[in-house]
């Protein structure tokens, strides 16, 4: 739903989470590919992540957007800790989208 | 007139011809204070992030302090998930937490022992927090029924804030490569913020997004998931079947007053059983969202790997 909320029309939400599904990341570009392996790492084995991970996402990324990378990894990772504890049903309709303007 | 009145009655004026009341700003230029110290990752964040770091301060507060398990208990929880996860700065913060609460120096050891060495009431809740930050996706319902049986329905959601919190901070530390400085593990302190001022800080400006899609990234650089594949439509029917569930606890009806947030589960559970908790980590996001401007496709798929790290179909 978010990345429907993000812009993508119907067709093109389901192309990208089939490349994003396979793990391969093809069609990517190497910055996305790469924030996607590091954010893999960081949640999978966060004890695991090295200096060598960071400073490459440093440098494709400059600092900041680095920074801001860790920074979600880290509110998904939130995020998902909710919603498994409780198994919090996804919602059907577009919560996120503004309610239509009320007429005068 | 008034000077008559004076004269007759002595009592009767204005104070501040005796004893002057100075300014504020005078009485605090009189008054030293001290600053608190802060947390290394405080230090780390605050050139890229720095209303973010306020935000964050305020949030570990709440975290530490004013969580309703109660500092010693959020703490043994916090160092639960950071032993579970191997990180040696976590481990180190929560321990000064548990010292400052006043627990037990046999207490603190007896959290990397068996389970048999911790007291009876908290070997579920610690047990389940290793579950939760290890395996999420394999959290019975027998699990958690048998805790709100223990805790209650706020409790037990106070419980599971304190999980994800930690899990939030691993990722955080990690990444900033924090390791812990002996004896510097300052307490969470409860700041106040001067807020018009605090709005008009600026985050420095990101690289240009069409700069880092024309990266290049060296080849050894990637880091490849261990993910099973999975057909797009055995996806789509997961989706499918998360949307069918019944949530674990009562979902509440926040009513009028929850806003944008009431069409949210996720937002109704937080703030419906645990609002000050809840609203300290929207307050952070919410600052987060503002100051780091992500490309929102970008961030969405970030978000779709990391659940899809966790199996998590959320």
């Amino acid at each position: 739903m978010l990345l429907a909320v993000a812009g993508l029309k119907d067709d093109e939400l389901k192309q990208r989470t089939r490349r994003l599904a396979d793990g391969k990341w093809g069609g990517f570009s190497p910055a996305e590919r790469l924030a996607f392996g590091f954010a893999y790492k960081l949640s999978r084995k966060p004890a695991d992540v090295t200096d060598a991970d960071v400073d490459a996402v440093v440098a494709a990324f400059g600092p900041e957007r680095a920074v801001d990378l860790i920074w979600y990894v880290g509110w998904v990772n939130y995020m998902t800790r909710i919603a498994d504890a409780f198994q919090l049903p996804l919602e059907r309709e577009n919560v996120f989208a503004r309610p239509p303007a009320k007429k005068p | 007139m008034n000077l008559v009145l004076l004269l007759a009655f002595p009592g009767i004026g204005p104070p501040a011809e005796r004893f002057p009341a100075a300014p504020d700003a005078e009485v605090w230029k009189a008054l030293p204070r001290r600053d608190p110290d802060l947390p290394a990752w405080a230090r780390s964040l605050v050139r890229p992030l720095p209303r973010t770091t306020a935000a964050m301060l305020d949030l570990d507060h709440t975290q530490r302090v004013l969580n309703p398990l109660g500092p010693a208990l959020a703490a043994k929880v916090r160092w639960v998930v950071f032993d579970t996860l191997g990180i040696a700065y976590g481990k180190v913060v929560a321990e000064a937490d548990l010292r400052r609460a006043g627990v037990r120096e046999a207490d603190i050891k007896a959290l990397a022992g068996e389970p048999d060495d911790l007291p009876a009431d908290e070997r579920r809740l610690l047990a389940f927090a290793r579950k939760l930050t290890k395996a999420g996706y394999s959290i019975t319902d027998g699990e958690v029924e048998a805790l709100v049986k223990q805790l209650g329905v706020p409790r037990t959601v106070a419980l599971v804030h304190t999980v994800a919190y930690a899990n939030f901070q691993a990722r955080v530390f990690a990444g900033l490569g924090l390791k812990p400085v002996k004896g510097e593990s300052p307490a969470a302190a409860e700041i106040t913020w001067d807020p018009q001022k605090l709005a008009k800080v600026p985050a420095p400006a990101r690289k240009p997004w069409d700069e880092v899609l024309a990266a290049e990234v060296p080849g050894k650089a990637f880091i490849k998931p261990d993910w099973e594949p999975i057909p797009f439509e055995e996806l789509e029917k997961s989706l499918e079947e998360q949307s069918d569930r019944k949530a674990r606890i009562p979902v509440p009806d926040l009513g009028p007053q929850g806003g944008g947030s009431g069409r949210i589960v996720w937002s109704r559970v937080g703030m419906g059983y645990q609002p000050a908790l809840t609203a300290a980590w929207f307050a952070a996001s919410r600052t987060h969202g503002a100051e780091a401007r992500m490309d929102p496709v970008y961030e969405n798929s970030v978000f779709w790997v990391v659940t899809r790290t966790n199996d998590c179909f959320y």
